[in-house]
């Protein structure tokens, strides 16, 4: 029976870690943009304007409030409604960003929160201007602060990600999927495939400790 | 001099447009032009379309390259796989050219839809366990749990199966359970949660063949005789489109290499209108 | 649209589902939660297997443990019905996460007091039940319902094993109605009438709760 299971893993194994690249791109590329977009939320929801901060705390209602396989079919679906089309991979990408974008939104907001008010006051002083002050001083310090918590929320990214199988990219889910109509054989191929998960977000987690250790000395 | 030189230009421009406008390519002629197509497929369909290797193989997959050879030679395939649920909302918001699975045809959908000729037929039966001998006819499916892919032909034919007993007075099923695929509702009748699966006959070969001696059918169809066909939008923009793919499937009919393929994918053949696609009854 | 407004039951009926799914694996969560985290603290050698346990179910996504449990248990003789499947497979990820939180919650009491108590002889089940806890339950309060709220949110998932709540019936009115927007906008926002109906409990709840300590 053994022998049986690694005929057969060797037929998973391929089909799995291109599933598994592709989920890690798309969660990456997904969190990167989420970064930017929750900065500027995280702008929007500090700043001035009073429609600013309301549309911040909507935003992030509505983000964190809903499933993310409900946005993913709303975000699918409804640039066609208007006439414009997006492609699958377009739409996976930016629900992912969307949606990630709303709780680094609130894990940036610690991290600047914790920053010593006299370091952006000294900088006016010195005339920076917003934008260097945020790109040069403040943001890195952010990052630091909150590299921990991010790479938790890349993790829940990756683990979110699963559902963009059912608007055909085929990801490290959908591949399972293909892998049981295959073999007929749920329990194993949902099996191994929860362990690529694993395997990938348990990366994540020591890359996290490392980085965050590494860091850490540096200050 | 000058106002008289731009106003003729402009003029002339917009006539140019409207020329072109008038002479707008159709989906037919885009595919042609970009050398590209883009299909969608539920590629958990086996033998119709199931993944090997990475690679969608199967008769849906066999035919498709029959008729893209001959017709659009040189134009590359895209073939995305999704759920069932995916493929005709897809298509009706304009994700892909065309759909390239096996899709019942049935009122609503033949309202909706553009179909070709049949390629096959998806005649529903009723998959039961071996081992169940108090299931005989369709009489004894009241209050029993039926299972079936959700947004589904075969799921809208156990429907009206439902409610045809249940106008009859004898009770109707005890439920019906929507699954994402027929792999989830094919575990679920062999571990038990489930005495049968609506299933179209042509579907079921290869489940026999990988699971013998687990699976039989009920001598009876759960529905009427009822065809696959692929599908595009209903629109003039497809319009060339379909007709291109259900001219080669007809071509395939009468060279006989629809009955090899079938032969070789279903182990039978079946007789098939090859004209056009009979108007669905339900 | 009339046809819509004709489906607006079913999405009732959906939301009805979904909500006492999420709200029964919230409850059975918590309790797990609860008592893994107690083991941690009282059982030697515990520690190793809520390890264990934390990280397996925190570092898989949700859909690849309900067909675990869902399609795996029959093969070893226990099967459940999808809609005790997905509540077991909620209760048992939401447990992880509660556990998660009960720690970090039991750490907020301040070291003295554990270190007060242990010189006036108190034994270690009376500081666990009547210092830590009330201060430890005060300090997790606000997050439960933060964590019901994700339950809620997983629950979609549970759609993929038939189980009728409000993502399964959102697709069904989908492919029976060709139009497309209109559900999933609805699906978004049933979805975000409930999270937000929780949240405002839950903050009223945690404000009554902790009135005593605002003084």
């Amino acid at each position: 029976m053994m022998n049986d299971f690694s005929s057969r893993f060797a037929l998973y194994w391929p089909a799995l870690i291109d599933g598994a690249l592709t989920t890690l791109w798309l969660c990456v590329i997904g969190m990167l943009s989420g970064f930017v977009l929750g900065v500027l939320l995280h702008l929007m929801a500090n700043g001035r304007s009073r429609g600013g901060v309301a549309c911040a705390r909507v935003y992030v209602s509505f983000f964190r409030g809903t499933p993310m396989l409900a946005q993913l079919l709303l975000l699918f679906y409804l640039p066609s409604a208007l006439g414009v089309d997006v492609p699958p991979v377009v739409a996976a990408a930016a629900a992912l960003a969307l949606n990630t974008a709303a709780y680094q939104s609130q894990i940036l907001g610690s991290g600047f929160a914790a920053i010593a008010k006299g370091q952006v006051e000294a900088a006016s002083v010195f005339a920076l201007g917003r934008y260097n002050t945020l790109l040069h001083i403040q943001l890195p310090q952010v990052l630091r602060l909150t590299l921990p918590a991010l790479i938790c929320e890349l993790i829940d990214v990756i683990k979110v990600s699963a559902v963009v199988s059912v608007i055909s990219i085929t990801d490290l889910m959908r591949v399972s999927q293909q892998l049981v109509s295959q073999t007929y054989r749920p329990l194993e191929v949902y099996l191994v495939a929860g362990l690529f998960y694993l395997l990938l977000t348990s990366l994540l987690s020591v890359l996290g400790s490392l980085l965050e250790r590494r860091w850490r000395e540096r200050c | 001099m000058k106002r008289f030189t731009l106003k003729a230009l402009s003029l002339s421009l917009v006539t140019l447009c409207s020329i072109s406008v008038a002479h707008a390519d159709d989906l037919l002629q885009r595919i042609k032009d970009n050398h590209e197509i883009v299909v969608a497929t539920e590629a958990r369909f086996a033998p119709f379309e199931s993944v090997e290797n990475g690679k969608i193989v199967g008769y849906g997959a066999d035919l498709m390259h029959y008729v893209l050879d001959a017709d659009l030679p040189g134009v590359k395939v895209r073939q995305l796989d999704l759920p069932f649920q995916g493929i005709l909302p897809g298509l009706d918001t304009k994700k892909f050219d065309f759909v390239v699975t096996s899709v019942t045809v049935n009122k609503a959908r033949f309202e909706q839809f553009a179909f070709t000729v049949p390629i096959a037929e998806s005649t529903v039966a009723l998959l039961k366990r071996a081992d169940q001998a108090d299931l005989k006819a369709l009489s004894d499916l009241n209050g029993r749990i039926i299972g079936s892919q959700a947004g589904s032909g075969q799921l809208a034919v156990l429907q009206a199966l439902d409610a045809k007993l249940k106008a009859q007075g004898q009770g109707g099923l005890k439920r019906i359970k929507e699954y994402v695929s027929f792999d989830e509702a094919y575990a679920d009748l062999a571990n038990g949660r489930l005495d049968g699966v609506a299933q179209s006959l042509s579907n079921l070969g290869p489940l026999m063949k990988a699971r013998p001696g687990l699976f039989t059918t009920l001598p009876e169809m759960v529905g009427p005789v009822t065809y696959f066909g692929w599908v595009g939008r209903k629109d003039t923009d497809s319009a060339s489109l379909v007709k291109l793919f259900s001219d080669g499937i007809a071509r395939a009919a009468k060279d006989g290499t629809l009955k090899t393929l079938q032969e070789k994918w279903f182990g039978f053949t079946m007789e098939l209108p090859a004209d056009a696609m009979p108007v669905p009854s339900i | 649209m009339d046809e819509l407004i004709g489906y607006l039951p079913d999405f009732l009926d959906g939301m009805l589902v979904t909500l006492g799914i999420s709200v029964a694996a919230a409850i059975a969560g918590l309790i797990l939660g609860f008592a893994l985290n107690a083991a941690r603290i009282s059982v030697p050698g515990f520690t190793a297997i809520y390890a264990i346990y934390v990280w397996l179910i925190r570092g898989t996504p949700l859909l690849a443990q309900l067909a675990v449990i869902y399609f795996g248990l029959p093969v070893i003789g226990l099967r459940l019905e999808a809609v005790e499947a997905s509540v077991l497979s909620l209760a048992v990820y939401s447990g992880a996460y509660f556990a998660e939180l009960f720690r970090t919650a039991w750490a907020s009491v301040p070291g003295g007091q554990l270190e007060a108590a242990r010189v006036h002889g108190i034994s270690r089940a009376r500081v666990f039940w009547h210092i830590q806890a009330p201060q430890a339950m005060a300090f997790a309060l606000p997050l439960l319902g933060n964590q019901v709220i994700l339950t809620i949110k997983e629950s979609a998932v549970t759609s993929v094993i038939t189980v009728p709540e409000l993502t399964m019936t959102a697709g069904r009115i989908v492919s029976t109605t060709f139009s497309y927007v209109m559900p999933y906008a609805l699906l978004v926002l049933s979805y975000w009438l409930l999270t937000s109906s929780v949240a405002v409990i839950a903050r009223s709840l945690g404000l009554r709760v902790t009135r005593h300590l605002r003084g």
